[in-house]
């Protein structure tokens, strides 16, 4: 979709040392924006507390470097712990999510199919009213779900939009492919999973991705759902630790006051963050692609 | 309802004290007098089903009451050092050498129930060697299911709004009892009167120890459902840092000008240092607001009162003279001890036990850590008037069941949880277990290790307490300055116009008070004007204020 | 799912009507579809058997975790008491929704959320197309999908992360304080000023999603015949008349749909984003249609009010975004479909 050549077409006048520079600045500023404060975060949290202090607070200039916060989020166990919750409702709750929101963007690829309008309206309705939290609340205590991990998955398990995404591209494959695979005998399930879905990765991987991104950044479904403090995800811990100033244990063990040390505040969040940059180059690439086929095709 | 608009401050400053382990060690007194701030409201802010005002009168009540609650049947396991004077809390300035054993046998059947419990410190891990140490002895399983107490009150919300998710054992603080408790309690939770009205309560001796005042406050809709956590006589008050104004050569405030001038003299942003934290709590104990008070023979409001007036609009005062340290501006309460203790901040308000906790927390990096409660001052200067704190500072509540074992063997723990200072249990449940949790300096005093700091806490003691003792012998002359400063303040105590009533506000009027909660912040901070609350007042008459101050009227005919 | 991306649901959005208007999709499948429609309703159930199946997870989910919560909003008619229960609470008639309708307190708060939604579109809504425009002139695709990639990337931030990040920035510890009093300046809080939280909001939301926003418009771009610059650049077109001829008309189709569908969804402003920092800043600027219901319902146990105060919200938004679509048509939305 983009120009593929990196020269100046001959048409295109060079533009002038100004526009090139201002250009050049307000780009390098977006990037600054956006790299520089994960880098002071990332090497505070492994400075020193005698760094952190001659620096009056976050550390821009690299001085002692130290790994002791991590060393005591490990050794305090509530992080560790949120971490394992996150992941866990994660990895679950978007396995959950590709598996019924495939099926379902598949079943509806095929329009005249039985049923097929009834079934779509159903699920487009709920993109233009939503019940709203109190009822949803409701909703789910009174199915017995609170305090319970399911509380932050199912509420939240599919999204019609990543549906309609994948039912875009699964309409744009050859039907040519698929109707001599259904004349050969194959049957739709076998259909989805053995041409289908093979041809479809990129597109799967972003609505993946943007489930999992969901699971793990949701915070107020813990909050209202979630009442014991052990089962608190990550986000949760998050906000007490880096917005709350809330103590860690195992702290206290390292002298520290009450409130916990701006380098582990640091270290929490940049333990949220690394399951995100480890998963995101992966499927950067294909945005692009995934993204605009939902939205051309819908 | 009220007891609800003053509870971020409170719970923030109960979590302050409760932060350290040494705060754990001894929250016996600490806790007790932190949530003292409930001193404060007298009623806790219950609401009933019944959508009429009842025509129960305070008489009445006592009456129905008394026949709910257990007898009273003092335990003498060790005589204290300072008497009580005047209600106060009674002061020991040793630990006993030998330590009584109170509950003979293992009080557990092998049960296994869950708790949920509050706390305002580091959330122990679960199933630590603490838990485990303290259950082995109890002869049964508590799971605790522990949450920040800053959003505690959120929290019961949501789980008493889902009656299948509630904990077999429930702690609720009284300023997180949410609207509707009334027509909840019922439903949710057992009476306990058929097993601890009058004499039956010889089975749990200690139990039977805590005052008759308390086990009233915890009779809710014509049963005795709480298991209560007595309260301080006089729960919270100023603090400064003595140490810091003696260096500055700066004497307490004694009155409500003087506070401030105080204030602004010590802000230097320059050096990180301010005058003040957020003290609207203190400032309302200062002008003596109560919730309800008498103006010719008709009921007023705390909403109403030239007194809450006149206590926003000194906080306002104080606010808009740049001596508040900013943060506090910024509604941050949770590092409100940290900045105190830092020196960042040299006068704030809390609950006393948090004097204690404070010590703990700083003492360890700064042996010249020094901090004061002010004795009370009335804004000019005069006599103060303070309120007697609640009998009961926290409640707790067994799950509806008619499994009579099941409740007799809860009630067992909750004999053990309730053992008084110098009994083994008591020892046990604050402390740990010698040489893993503690270990006994040369004068006898427990000092918590570092595995003790990381896992003792206070879950079982919030369950159910005995009354309220100074016993934190670590610090040194601690017991004393703190048993002395209740006594200089007990003349001042009077009883609140409710003083001990359970009340149950009709739901209807349930969020009545609630937009005070914002609005008093907003003000304080220069961001509304006292115009606000005139038009917040007459909103909330019009919503049913008057109606309600009816429905307490109901009580006055006594 | 909490990460629904406005700009992107937004171009689906329009998907559903295109639907029921009766023309499906595109013409290759038509053949198909009618001859599908002919077939006999049990011949088609039993051909599709398996495909209906597939969607049966997804429909059980959503009728219970979104249709039966519709229901739900009949406590909006109640004086509900979760202690007793939806059968039991007693029935008030459109109390609640009077009630709702008197109180300052919820004008307030749709005040500040139409205030922040109008701000938003004068303020955010312009940023990602310049900014696609900036990178779609870059000429080496290696800085240009670099660049994208970074700005991309605080799009998969959570809400406590971002707010975290500012903190660290802009917060009275923060870097920009530091530096101020290193300087010997007077330090500034941002994160705590209640006459800048609009502001706050705003730089926070331009800089979690502005760079994701730039997807749609760069796609946009890429299909703009090249041939059709050289042609203006022929005929003595500068740069910016360039621009202002062929590539802003080519922007105007998707401007267009997005800022509508914006409008559709204007009650709705991060609620995740506010209510972490409504302590920092106070009620009085904080306070949105979505706080203020979970503040007065979960909070304050004023269920049933809090539920009419929600039921008023779904039910404007859902007149806003039929409002939105009909304004999509009437502006052609067609000429976004065309593209692909």
């Amino acid at each position: 979709m983009r120009r593929k050549k990196s020269s100046r077409p001959a048409w295109e006048e060079e533009p002038g040392a100004a526009a090139k520079i201002s250009k050049a600045a307000v780009l390098t500023l977006v990037v600054i924006s956006v790299l520089g404060p994960l880098y002071s975060i990332v090497l505070t949290s492994l400075s020193s507390q005698s760094t952190i202090t001659s620096a009056g607070g976050m550390v821009i200039v690299p001085g002692e470097i130290t790994l002791d916060a991590y060393r005591q989020i490990i050794s305090g166990g509530v992080v560790t712990r949120a971490v394992l919750v996150s992941v866990g409702v994660t990895a679950v709750g978007t396995l959950l999510s590709m598996v019924v929101s495939v099926l379902c963007a598949y079943g509806l690829s095929r329009p005249g199919s039985f049923a097929h309008t009834p079934i779509l309206f159903t699920l487009l309705l709920t993109m233009f009213f939503s019940a709203g939290m109190i009822p949803a609340f409701l909703l789910v205590s009174g199915l017995g779900l609170i305090n319970t991990y399911w509380a932050l998955i199912l509420p939240s398990a599919i999204s019609v939009f990543n549906i309609i995404i994948l039912r875009g591209f699964f309409m744009g494959i050859d039907r040519g492919i698929l109707d001599s695979a259904r004349i050969d005998g194959a049957s739709e399930w076998r259909i989805l999973g053995q041409i289908v879905l093979p041809m479809s990765k990129a597109v799967t991987a972003v609505i993946a991705l943007f489930y999992g991104v969901g699971y793990w950044n949701a915070f107020f479904n813990a909050v209202l759902y979630i009442n014991d403090s052990a089962m608190n995800p990550l986000q949760v811990v998050l906000r007490s630790y880096v917005l709350q100033g809330v103590m860690i244990p195992g702290q206290i063990a390292v002298g520290q006051g009450a409130a916990p040390s701006l380098a582990l505040q640091m270290a929490v969040i940049v333990v949220a963050v690394v399951p995100i940059l480890m998963v995101y180059p992966l499927v950067q690439k294909h945005f692009t692609k995934g993204v605009m086929i939902g939205a051309v095709k819908g | 309802m009220l007891g609800n608009n003053a509870s971020p401050e409170r719970s923030a400053s109960l979590k302050e004290l409760g932060r350290t382990g040494v705060g754990r060690r001894s929250f016996l007194s600490l806790v007790g007098g932190a949530v003292a701030f409930a001193a404060l409201p007298a009623l806790t802010s219950c609401s009933s089903g019944g959508g009429a005002p009842q025509a129960t009168t305070s008489a009445g009540m006592a009456d129905a009451t008394s026949k709910l609650v257990p007898s009273y049947i003092p335990l003498d396991t060790v005589k204290p050092d300072i008497a009580s004077v005047n209600g106060t809390a009674p002061g020991f300035t040793s630990i006993p050498s030998t330590l009584v054993k109170s509950v003979q046998g293992v009080p557990g059947k092998g049960g296994s129930y869950t708790v949920m419990t509050p706390a305002w410190w580091a959330i122990p891990q679960a199933d630590n060697s603490y838990y485990q140490a303290v259950n082995e002895r109890l002869g049964a399983k508590l799971n605790f299911q522990v949450s920040d107490g800053n959003t505690y009150g959120d929290k019961i919300q949501t789980v008493l709004a889902s009656p299948k998710d509630v904990p077999d054992w429930i702690v609720i603080p009284s300023w997180n009892i949410p609207p509707r408790f009334g027509q909840a309690v019922k439903g949710l939770f057992t009476d306990l009167s058929p097993y601890l009205a009058g004499d039956k309560i010889k089975k749990y001796p200690n139990l039977a120890n805590i005052p008759t005042a308390a086990w009233k406050y915890s009779c809710f809709e014509g049963g005795l459902y709480g298991l209560p956590f007595p309260n301080e006589q006089v729960g919270n008050a100023f603090f400064y840092r003595k140490d810091l104004f003696d260096e500055m050569g700066l004497e307490q405030p004694k009155s409500a000008d003087e506070y401030i001038a105080v204030a602004k003299e010590i802000t230097d942003p320059a050096k990180n240092r301010w005058g003040s934290e957020d003290v609207w709590t203190g400032a309302q104990l200062m002008h003596g607001v109560d919730n309800w008070k008498l103006v010719d023979g008709k009921l007023q409001s705390r909403f109403e009162s030239d007194e809450y007036r006149a206590a926003l609009e000194w906080g306002a005062k104080l606010y808009a003279s740049g001596a508040v340290h900013p943060d506090a501006v910024a509604g941050n309460t949770q590092k409100m001890g940290q900045r105190f203790g830092s020196g960042a901040s040299l006068m704030t308000n809390d609950g006393v036990g948090g004097w204690h906790g404070a010590l703990g927390l700083n003492l360890p990096s700064n042996p010249n850590f020094q901090m004061q409660p002010m004795d009370f001052f009335a804004p000019d200067g005069g006599k103060p008037t303070l309120f007697r704190g609640s009998p009961a500072a926290i409640f707790s509540f067994i799950k509806k069941t008619d499994d009579r074992a099941k409740v007799e063997e809860m009630l067992a723990l909750a004999d053990f949880a309730a053992a008084p200072f110098g009994t083994e249990e008591n020892m046990l449940i604050v402390n740990g277990v010698e040489g893993i949790h503690y270990t006994r300096d040369a004068q006898n005093v427990p000092q918590a290790t570092a595995k003790g700091k990381a896992e003792v806490t206070s879950t079982y003691a919030f369950l159910v307490n005995s009354a309220v003792v100074n016993n934190q012998v670590q610090y040194p002359g601690y017991v004393k300055a703190k048993t002395d400063w209740e006594i200089r303040q007990a003349p001042y105590v009077v009883d609140p116009l409710f003083y001990g009533l359970q009340i149950q506000e009709p739901s209807k009027f349930g969020s009545l008070g609630k937009p005070f909660d914002d609005l008093s912040k907003d003000i304080l901070r220069g961001r509304k004007s006292m115009s606000d609350l005139d038009a917040a007042v007459a909103t909330w008459k019009k919503n049913g204020g008057d109606e309600l101050r009816e429905f307490y009227a109901g009580f006055l005919n006594a | 799912m909490t990460t629904s991306e406005s700009t992107l649901t937004a171009s689906a959005v329009p998907a559903p009507d295109g639907y029921r208007q009766g023309r499906p999709d595109r013409a290759r499948q038509e053949s198909i579809s009618i001859i599908r429609k002919r077939a006999g309703l049990r011949t088609r159930l039993r051909r599709d058997r398996s495909l209906v199946l597939m969607t049966l997870p997804a429909i059980a989910l959503l009728l219970v975790f979104a249709y039966i919560p519709m229901l739900g909003n009949i406590v909006a008619f109640q004086d509900y008491s979760p202690f007793v229960g939806i059968p039991d609470s007693p029935f008030v008639g459109l109390d609640n929704f009077t009630r709702v309708l008197g109180d300052q307190g919820f004008w307030h708060a749709v005040t500040n959320t139409l205030v922040i939604t109008a701000f938003q579109l004068v303020f955010f809504f312009p940023i990602p197309i310049v900014l696609a425009l900036l990178l779609n002139s870059l000429l080496s695709p290696a800085l240009r999908s670099t660049i994208q990639a970074i700005v991309y990337l605080p799009h998969f931030f959570s809400w406590v992360l971002v707010v975290s990040v500012f903190q660290q920035v802009f917060g009275g510890a923060g870097l920009l304080s530091q530096s101020l009093r290193a300087q010997g300046w007077q330090a500034v809080d941002v994160m705590t000023n209640p006459d800048t939280f609009l502001f706050l909001i705003t730089s926070q939301a331009i800089w979690k999603d502005a760079g994701w926003g730039i997807i749609v418009f760069l796609a946009a771009l890429s299909a703009i015949d090249q041939e059709q610059y050289e042609a203006a650049a022929v005929d003595g077109a500068n740069r910016w008349r360039r621009m202002w001829h062929v590539t802003l008309p080519a922007l105007r189709g998707v401007v267009i749909l997005l800022l509508i569908l914006r409008l559709g969804d204007s009650l709705s402003v991060g609620f995740e984003q506010l209510i972490l920092q409504r302590d920092a800043v106070g009620a009085q600027a904080s306070e949105v249609l979505d706080t203020f219901v979970y503040y007065t319902g979960i909070r304050n146990g004023d269920w049933g009010y809090a539920a009419a105060a929600g039921l008023i919200k779904g039910v404007v938004s859902l007149a806003l975004i039929l409002g939105a679509n009909k304004l999509a048509h009437l502006f052609g939305e067609s000429g976004v479909y065309s593209k692909s």
